[in-house]
């Protein structure tokens, strides 16, 4: 066999196997469905806490304090993910910390929502000084740190969860603006949109019935991913200091304190991160999944 | 390119002022910095005589200015709340250690990032491709602290492979460095693959193979060359990442360098430190970007004359 | 057809019938020109124009079929588009019913553009895939109030029915027709109008051959029924050979030849006209005599940034003298209905 043919032809590089294609779309829905069903448990939990949980996340046992995990010795059966330094339950309180999170991400995105997709609207719609100032403005904060921003905001307004979800929604926007820019630049020269101006239709109309029903797939994905690093940049933003503070369960705040503890009784870290992982897991899968539908769908229209 | 390059020059220069606005102003958001520096005793009559010996009775885009000017001319930031010298002085002791830092982790991505990524581009929907995607899948789910955090308790407590704070030897860079790395490896994995594939479905690669080139010579000659400059331009893209994953690091691991003082001064309301911080990263941030543009329009005209 | 509910009567703000210019015009385009700025440099400084449309004079009578053709690029649609104002001419004046429309702001223009319309040329892009058909044609209706609020998904089903689609169909969404009855779908959205004048920009160039001719017969059966004016844009002679009663054919911005129908076919005068006309295939061997030779144009288009001085053809044209070079021929009457703009043909009055 002459030593130039390539390892595999030049169409099969393009396009693999129908096979391999197919397996990679089920694997992906597959990995969709486990994302949903993983977002499901977590809005269930949110919903049902308190006939959940074991305890109370909030009461104080000195005297249980840092017990272990009912599956290490020495461990009780009433304390499933052990106790932490004040001798709360671990697990009622990972459970309430999933109302804290799913809420702070929901409300930090729409904050993050309204403001990127309309900026974002404007600039690409309207063009001119407009698009200008506003993608400076973009520029300007993408490429900083978020965690600076979020955090000297936090600092200046006082750690509440009301300022979480400012903060969050005011350092998030700019990744919004960014797509919805470029998709309302192509869209605007569509024949339709021109359609839509020779029937003399209000800009109004057009950017609400016309522009932004268009952009829905991309924000519906966007979205999803956003929340996910909503639910990380809050727990964050606790762990540091600068977010929840105790004794509201957030697992941030649970990381913290956590942290203090890790050497021995390293349940008190690992269980709370374990449960920031799963959520943002899940809302990634469920995203990956949805941008695989919605991409041939974009492509098709 | 000329022109490109004095554009984003421009583009630069007015990210930084409206960073060191931003920063500046948000000392006058909360409260009146004057009740900051002083004891909380202090008269009023006393409150106001301060003010005018420290200028900050001035309206306040004048004082913006002056910040400006001893900024961009002098390099200072006044002197710490805290710690009662030079920000800058701080900041100048804290940086190499972040930079330390940031290099191994930038060193430790690339290592493992290049030859995966290219390796799943080449193979596409190999099982390689596929562990890469799923391994990068899951390091965006994972909270930085918490895996760092796990790796302490893994390698640092149980197996005691590794030191888990301070700095002093070579063995107390590894953790923080893998911890950093996996917040950046993710994205570049993913760059490095789409990049390949970019240059792999070029025509002039499919030229060189009907030319009767060997695939290895292929790559060699062509491929690697032309992809790795895109490496280059996500690295200098990656920089803000790359500091902001520091802060948390540091934090973690008490690494003392620029983020954790970063912390720290936020937290004790340390205004001058913290827009010393900033200005810095945001000068980062920004100069990376920069040479990430002007790079990629090196490569490729079309983004320098679109 | 049923019996229309709804009467074909116009849009409170049209008259019964549509006014016209002194001497009975629908339209009138004078000097007409488009110039696109170029910018380049740092601050966006117009380093050149797009001479798209470079001073272009026509007039369409009612129920008239004017063909406008010409190469790509040289800037057929954009007059289309300024007619619309979609796009805002540089310079020149277009009467439409006896008023300027091209100076109107964007509150006056409103009572206009129901009276004119458009056919847009790529049915892949021209409806809004996010909504039903009966939504993309309905709309109109609602916005502007055309028809009483309860009626006008029966209107729609007029109107379906009229372009030859199913009226049963006004619930599904574009991407589940065909290129051709997508085209339909935007005849029926700008007949929903009531219009006067369509313009019809390349309407069947995106179709299939055997798909084309059925669109153009439905077009000319609804300027029959609905004594419609056209003006068919298109880079194909053979495509509006059948619905014109007039063609204009343009080169790089300017006319360079109006004539009605026949004498077009028969007489063609300017040089670039007769090249045309020897590309329209010949359906049968031995028909129509008068193309014995294919007349083959020399060399590319000229850019329009950058136009050639003095005739603007004059550097693919076969039969070009010295004199092209320097002077630019205007477009002077030759005969009944007929302008060419050539030095070879001199002419009367323009």
């Amino acid at each position: 066999m002459p030593e130039f043919a390539a390892p595999y032809s030049d169409t099969e590089e393009a396009a693999p196997t129908t096979l391999k294609r197919v397996l990679q779309k089920m694997w992906h829905l597959r990995m969709g469905v486990l994302g949903g069903f993983l977002i499901l448990c977590l809005i269930f939990v949110a919903l049902f806490c308190p006939y959940l949980a074991p305890h109370d996340p909030y009461k104080q046992d000195i005297t249980k304090r840092l017990g272990k995990p009912a599956f290490m010795d020495g461990g009780k059966a009433e304390y499933p993910l052990g106790t932490d330094h004040l001798g709360r339950d671990l697990l009622t309180r990972i459970l309430y910390g999933t109302r804290i999170s799913l809420v702070v991400g929901l409300a930090a995105v729409i904050l993050m929502l309204t403001v990127g997709v309309t900026l974002g609207l404007v600039a690409g719609y309207f063009g001119g000084k407009a698009d200008a100032v506003i993608s400076f403005l973009v520029n300007c904060m993408m490429g900083f740190p978020f965690i600076l921003l979020a955090m000297s905001l936090v600092a200046v307004l006082g750690a509440s969860l009301q300022n979480i979800i400012i903060a969050l929604g005011c350092t998030g926007w700019p990744v919004f603006t960014r797509v919805i820019r470029i998709e309302t630049m192509k869209l605007r020269e569509r024949e339709f949109i021109l359609a839509a101006k020779s029937l003399a239709f209000s800009t109004r109309r057009i950017l609400a019935r016309h522009i932004l029903p268009n952009l829905l797939p991309a924000i519906i994905v966007l979205a999803t991913v956003e929340v996910a690093r909503a639910i990380i940049r809050e727990s964050l933003l606790s762990f540091l200091g600068l977010g929840i503070q105790p004794p509201t369960p957030s697992w941030g705040v649970m990381l913290a304190e956590g942290r203090d503890y890790m050497l021995l009784q390293w349940w008190l870290a690992a269980f709370p991160g374990m449960a920031i992982f799963l959520a943002a897991l899940g809302i990634n899968l469920l995203g990956d999944a949805l941008r695989d539908l919605v991409d041939p769908y974009l492509r098709k229209t | 390119m000329r022109t490109f390059i004095i554009k984003q020059l421009v583009q630069a220069i007015g990210v930084c002022l409206v960073i060191s606005m931003i920063s500046f102003f948000l000392l006058f958001l909360n409260t009146d910095p004057a009740l900051l520096l002083l004891p909380p005793e202090a008269e009023v009559s006393d409150i106001a005589k301060f003010k005018k010996q420290m200028g900050l009775d001035r309206p306040v885009p004048v004082q913006y200015l002056d910040f400006l000017r001893k900024v961009v001319l002098h390099g200072d930031f006044g002197n710490s709340f805290m710690a009662k010298v030079p920000a800058a002085k701080l900041v100048r002791e804290r940086l190499p250690a972040t930079i330390e830092l940031a290099l191994a982790a930038l060193i430790l991505v690339n290592l493992v990032a290049l030859p995966v990524g290219i390796v799943s581009a080449i193979r596409r929907y190999s099982l390689m491709d596929n562990v890469a995607t799923f391994t990068a899948l899951l390091g965006q789910a994972m909270p930085l602290y918490w895996f760092g955090i796990m790796l302490i308790i893994i390698f640092g407590v149980w197996l005691r492979w590794f030191p888990i704070s301070g700095s002093d030897t070579w063995a107390h860079l590894v953790l923080p460095a893998v911890t950093l790395a996996s917040w950046i490896l993710p994205i570049n994995m993913r760059m490095v693959r789409s990049g390949m594939l970019d240059v792999l479905n070029q025509d002039y690669i499919r030229t060189a193979r009907a030319k009767g080139l060997t695939e290895r010579k292929v790559l060699i000659k062509h491929a690697f060359k032309n992809a790795a400059i895109p490496v280059i331009t996500i690295t200098g893209m990656q920089v803000g990442a790359l500091l902001g994953g520091a802060v948390v690091t540091e934090t973690v691991f008490a690494w003392p360098g620029l983020g954790r003082l970063a912390v720290d001064s936020i937290r004790m309301g340390d205004y001058p430190v913290v827009q010393a911080i900033v200005v810095v990263f945001a000068l980062f941030v920004v100069i990376g970007n920069l040479a990430a543009d002007i790079l990629a329009a090196l490569i490729d005209p079309r983004i320098r004359l679109g | 057809m049923m019996g229309s509910p709804v009467p074909e009567s116009r849009h409170p703000a049209h008259p019964t019938s549509a006014p016209a210019t002194e001497d009975g015009h629908l339209l009138e385009v004078r000097g007409l020109k488009k110039h696109f700025p170029i910018r380049k440099g740092l601050l966006g400084r117009t380093v050149g124009y797009v001479y798209a449309v470079d001073g272009v004079s026509f007039s369409i009578r009612k129920g008239e079929t004017l063909g406008l053709v010409g190469e790509s690029g040289c800037g057929k649609s954009t007059i289309g588009r300024c007619l619309l104002r979609l796009y805002e001419p540089t310079a020149g004046e277009i009467f439409f019913q006896g008023t300027d429309i091209s100076k109107l702001s964007a509150g006056e223009m409103i009572q206009f553009h129901t009276r004119i319309q458009m056919i847009f040329q790529d049915p892949y892009s021209s409806l809004n895939p996010r909504l039903r058909v009966r939504e993309i044609i309905g709309e109109a209706l609602r916005v502007h109030h055309l028809v009483p609020e309860g009626d006008w998904m029966e209107r729609v089903r007029q109107l379906l029915a009229e372009v030859g689609l199913q009226p049963d169909h006004m619930a599904r969404y574009p991407h589940e027709f065909s290129g051709g009855q997508r085209q339909r779908i935007g005849v029926a959205r700008s007949l929903a109008m009531n219009p006067d004048l369509i313009v019809a920009d390349e309407p069947v160039s995106a179709l299939d051959v055997s798909i084309q001719a059925q669109v153009i017969n439905l077009l000319d059966m609804l300027k029959e029924k609905h004594g419609l004016s056209y003006i068919v844009i298109a880079h194909d002679l053979a495509v509006v050979e059948h619905i014109s009663d007039r063609i204009a054919v343009m080169y790089l911005g300017k006319l360079v030849e109006t004539a009605r129908d026949r004498d077009l076919y028969l007489n063609p005068k300017h040089p670039y006209t007769e090249a045309l006309l020897s590309a329209v295939p010949i359906p049968a061997p031995g028909g129509r005599e008068r193309r014995k030779s294919r007349k083959l144009i020399q060399g590319d288009v000229a850019s329009p940034i950058n136009p050639p001085s003095g005739c603007r053809f004059h550097t693919r044209c076969p039969k070009m003298m010295e004199q092209c070079r320097q002077i630019d021929p205007p477009l002077l009457e030759i005969g009944p209905e007929h302008h060419v703009a050539c030095l070879l043909c001199g002419g009367g009055r323009s």
